[in-house]
């Protein structure tokens, strides 16, 4: 990637062949109110993109445009384009759940399926696609909930209720359960707010090595955590209409050293938001 | 097994298989509407034959009338539901009258004062909703009418009280229970007594989900037939004598349903309608009333 | 807000909450008496209540003896008490009552929750609620007048024609009886199950909808897998309330049952008539003298134990799991 060029664009990595994800003059809309607009950038492949900007300023939106999870909220259109590896999220013939399986999400809050025991939840996804193979269950069980760091602390109770996890490990599970599918991109949606400084720290450990397996997504209050764990960082700002609109995009060393537009300095440096 | 050899099985799989997925989904979604409008179908009937058949006695002669045996002769000769109408507005009135203050001050104690004692009469109110009304028609009777060998229309007044009081008493604790703490701390840190603190500040408070409660229970209460028809005997003419006996609208429906005449039967139908749209007054005013509650 | 469900108390008391008040003291002791005698009032009248069941069954008991739960013949006018065609007819209306209600209820409350557009969701379950405070002598009247009719012309030759009049489905269609005590006991208690599992469905976090849509699953997936064992428990719940009601109700099956038979009098085939314990109590009422008398206050007794505790359990089912999500 010519980095000169990219300066001059702003939309770095655009056009370049790692993107997993593009995102294109995106919109999204509720009943035709604009709560994010015109955003476009590249999440590229095994780099950590952060999402980051105050309250109100459509991250979350964002990010769960990108597996289509916004349309459960009733008058949520998107306009724009969001590639999945050239694919088209929004027009393509691929039916929504497949593509879904694609593009795995950890919440905010740790929810395993609280009915279900570890291992269950660890291959709850795989089961619903499909997966009958007892073999391979086992197998995806064992390799998921070791990529979260989990396998050694549960591989003894993997019939237990998952309810009886702590919340940190509760999220690692969630983040074995979505990566148990094999997804090629992973969104995270504030994914250490309800948890303690000592769970947080682990996470964000996961983080910067689960990047090797997946390519990750991650939506952040936390601007420590943004530039602790993420290669490239999009900031996001809610404007006079109170839509969010992408103020820059750009490697998360140059958003946190260099910004190019003076609001972002003035939000890294925790002057607003 | 590599990385990339599972990713392709996965997506393999998926594709595979999601024909057969979004169509069990389909028919599993279509299953859950069916049962829906089946759900409909029993109020449907219910709501077109009372209303079909019983609008054309909406008359005042039928309102207001007594009641009349049909005979051989005058088969048709029914008369009206002046007389139920009265005997409902006694026997529910006088029940009303005694619930409302019992329930409120019943909760009120359950609310205060702790111990088994109140577990156990808690557990006992919450018990008595559930049982079947007929039970407590069975004790009105033995306790009262077999002890006196008479009937009045205020024995079926004190057999609906075992109706209403557990309902309105469990609703009025909870609404008292929502009263938030630093409301009555505040009243407690003025120096005000107990006594003021529940009269002043509590019970306003929790007013509108109180008489939520009352009127659900009346409008329960006023559709019951079995708790009364063993206990305030039978009256064909309008009086408001709470010690004379009565007829109400439920047990002069009983009665006309088991009579021997195609009139009575069909009767049935006026009446029920008076009673609906009796019953669902009340409920409408303790929904709005639980409208009401949720937008404070 | 339904209205079949009543909002139970927490069970720490507003005392437990950290504000001790001692009653009474000074000069509101008149508050505090009234309401310690309100409260030992209602607390007597409800062992009365019992004391009067129980002291008036025990005639009743010694009269009719063991054979009650031995013989089949049910005569009040006779002093014949085999109690046995009651007891089946009740098990057996509420059992298939319930075989309709809950799937249909249950899936009426899913549609509700998961496939109905919001603003119409709090319109359509207010309307099926509605059937809930239907009073049971309106249910009587339809089921008299409306089904059975329906059910003898129609709905039992139909069934009888299409099982070919192979067991349950033979013997003679009178409409009264059993299918039809357990159709108008489906439709009562079906608004109950209906709308206590929809409050128990909207509770379900939308976190676990979401993770299990993001996971890839489908709509129908969603439901069966994570949101239906998620409710598991406040479900039973509501279908054991249910049971409780169908046991004990009396009016609406009063006059459709057709009453017991001295040929056969147990409900041994669909289109059989029979009666049920509640029900039988209302009808030989009328009729009740000396001795026979005590007989009923037996069966309402074991009615009121039976119900009693099938309520107890059902309303500490729903309290259980209502306190899981929070």
């Amino acid at each position: 990637m010519d980095t000169a060029e990219t300066r001059d664009n702003v939309t770095l990595g655009e056009g370049s062949s790692d993107a997993v994800l593009s995102l294109r003059d995106v919109s999204v809309l509720f009943n035709n109110k604009a709560a994010v607009r015109n955003a476009t950038f590249d999440v590229q492949a095994n780099k950590v993109t952060s999402l980051i900007g105050p309250s109100g300023s459509g991250k979350t939106t964002l990010l769960r445009a990108m597996n289509r999870l916004h349309e459960l909220t009733p008058g949520a259109t998107v306009t724009g384009q969001i590639l999945l590896e050239g694919e088209d999220l929004y027009r393509t013939s691929v039916p929504i759940t497949v593509l879904r399986s694609r593009i795995g999400m950890v919440f905010q809050r740790p929810n395993p399926f609280p009915t279900m025991s570890i291992y269950d939840n660890a291959v709850a996804g795989l089961r619903f696609i499909g997966v009958k193979d007892k073999d391979f269950l086992e197998e995806s069980a064992h390799k998921a909930l070791s990529e979260a760091a989990l396998w050694d602390s549960v591989k003894d109770r993997l019939k237990a209720p998952a309810a009886t996890l702590s919340g940190g490990e509760q999220q690692r599970l969630c983040i074995a359960r979505a990566m148990a599918v094999e997804p090629e991109v992973l969104l995270m949606d504030e994914p250490t707010a309800s948890l303690d400084p000592v769970a947080t720290k682990q996470i964000e450990e996961l983080v910067t090595v689960l990047k090797q397996f997946v390519t990750i997504v991650i939506v952040t209050h936390n601007m420590q955590q943004a530039n602790r764990v993420s290669d490239n960082c999009a900031f996001l700002l809610m404007a006079e209409d109170r839509t969010g609109e992408l103020i820059e995009f750009d490697t998360t060393e140059k958003i946190f050293n260099d910004p190019k537009d003076s609001r972002t300095l003035d939000y890294t440096l925790g002057r607003f938001g | 097994m590599s990385s990339q050899e599972r990713r392709e099985f996965i997506r393999t799989t998926s594709a595979k298989s999601y024909r057969r997925r979004a169509l069990s989904s389909r028919v599993f979604t279509a299953l859950l509407v069916i049962a829906l409008l089946i759900a409909f179908v029993p109020l449907a009937s219910i709501l077109q034959n009372v209303v079909g058949h019983g609008i054309r006695y909406i008359t005042w002669h039928f309102l207001t009338t007594s009641q009349q045996l049909p005979s051989i002769t005058n088969t048709n000769g029914i008369g009206g539901i002046g007389n139920a109408l009265a005997g409902t507005a006694v026997v529910d009135l006088i029940a009303v009258l005694i619930s409302i203050p019992t329930a409120i001050v019943l909760a009120m104690a359950m609310f205060e004062i702790k111990g088994r004692w109140v577990v156990a009469v808690r557990t006992a109110m919450e018990t008595f909703i559930g049982l079947p009304s007929i039970v407590f028609g069975v004790f009105t009777y033995v306790s009262l009418v077999v002890t006196t060998h008479q009937y009045h229309a205020y024995f079926g007044s004190l057999a609906l009280c075992f109706i209403m009081i557990p309902v309105m008493t469990i609703n009025a604790l909870a609404a008292l229970q929502s009263v938030p703490d630093t409301l009555i701390e505040a009243g407690l840190s003025l120096g005000l007594r107990p006594s003021r603190v529940m009269l002043h500040i509590i019970l306003p408070a929790a007013r509108a989900r109180v008489f939520t409660g009352v009127f659900l229970a009346f409008s329960r209460a006023v559709g019951e037939t079995a708790p009364i028809l063993f206990v305030i005997g039978a009256s064909t003419l309008p009086g408001f004598n709470p010690s004379g006996q009565a007829t109400t609208l439920p047990t002069l429906m009983w009665s006309y349903l088991i009579g021997a005449y195609p009139s009575q039967r069909e009767a049935c139908w006026g009446i029920a309608l008076v009673l609906m749209v009796t019953v669902l007054f009340f409920n409408v005013l303790s929904r709005i009333f639980v409208a009401r509650t949720q937008r404070s | 807000m339904t209205t079949t469900h009543i909002d139970p108390p927490t069970d720490d008391g507003a005392l437990s909450a950290g504000r001790e008040r001692k009653l009474p003291t000074g000069s509101d002791r008149a508050y505090g008496y009234t309401l310690w005698t309100v409260l030992t009032l209602v607390g007597v009248i409800v062992f009365y209540f019992i004391y009067v069941l129980v002291k008036n069954s025990i005639p009743g008991w010694q009269f009719a003896g063991w054979k009650m739960f031995t013989t089949t013949t049910w005569s009040f006018g006779d002093n014949k008490f085999g109690v046995l065609p009651l007891v089946m007819g009740t098990a057996f209306t509420t059992f298939f009552a319930l075989l309709m209600a809950v799937p249909i209820g249950v899936g009426a409350a899913l549609a509700i929750v998961y496939l109905i557009p919001r603003r119409l969701q709090l319109a359509v379950s207010s309307l099926i609620e509605l059937l809930a405070v239907v009073p049971s002598i309106v249910y009587g009247v339809w089921g008299a007048l409306v089904m059975a009719s329906w059910l003898g012309n129609s709905g039992e030759p139909w069934l009888k024609r299409v099982a070919h009049g192979a067991w349950p489905f033979d013997g003679a269609t009178a409409g009264y009886g059993m299918t039809l005590g357990a159709i108008v006991l489906a439709v009562m208690i079906m608004p109950i199950v209906t709308a206590i599992s929809r409050d128990v469905i909207v509770a379900v976090p939308k976190e676990l909808t979401e993770g299990a849509l993001s996971l890839g699953a489908t709509r129908g997936q969603v439901i069966r897998k994570v949101i239906l064992p998620s409710c598991k428990t406040g479900i039973v719940g509501a279908v054991t309330l249910a049971t409780g009601r169908a046991l004990g109700e009396t009016i609406a099956l009063a006059t459709v049952l057709g009453g017991v038979t001295q040929m056969s009098p147990l409900p041994d085939r669909a289109f059989a008539t029979g009666s049920t314990l509640a029900a039988e109590i209302a009808i030989d009422f009328g009729a009740i003298t000396g001795k026979a008398g005590n007989v009923l206050f037996a069966l309402a007794l074991i009615l009121m134990v039976i119900v009693g505790a099938v309520t107890y359990l059902a309303r500490s089912i729903i309290r259980r799991n209502e306190r899981q999500f929070q």
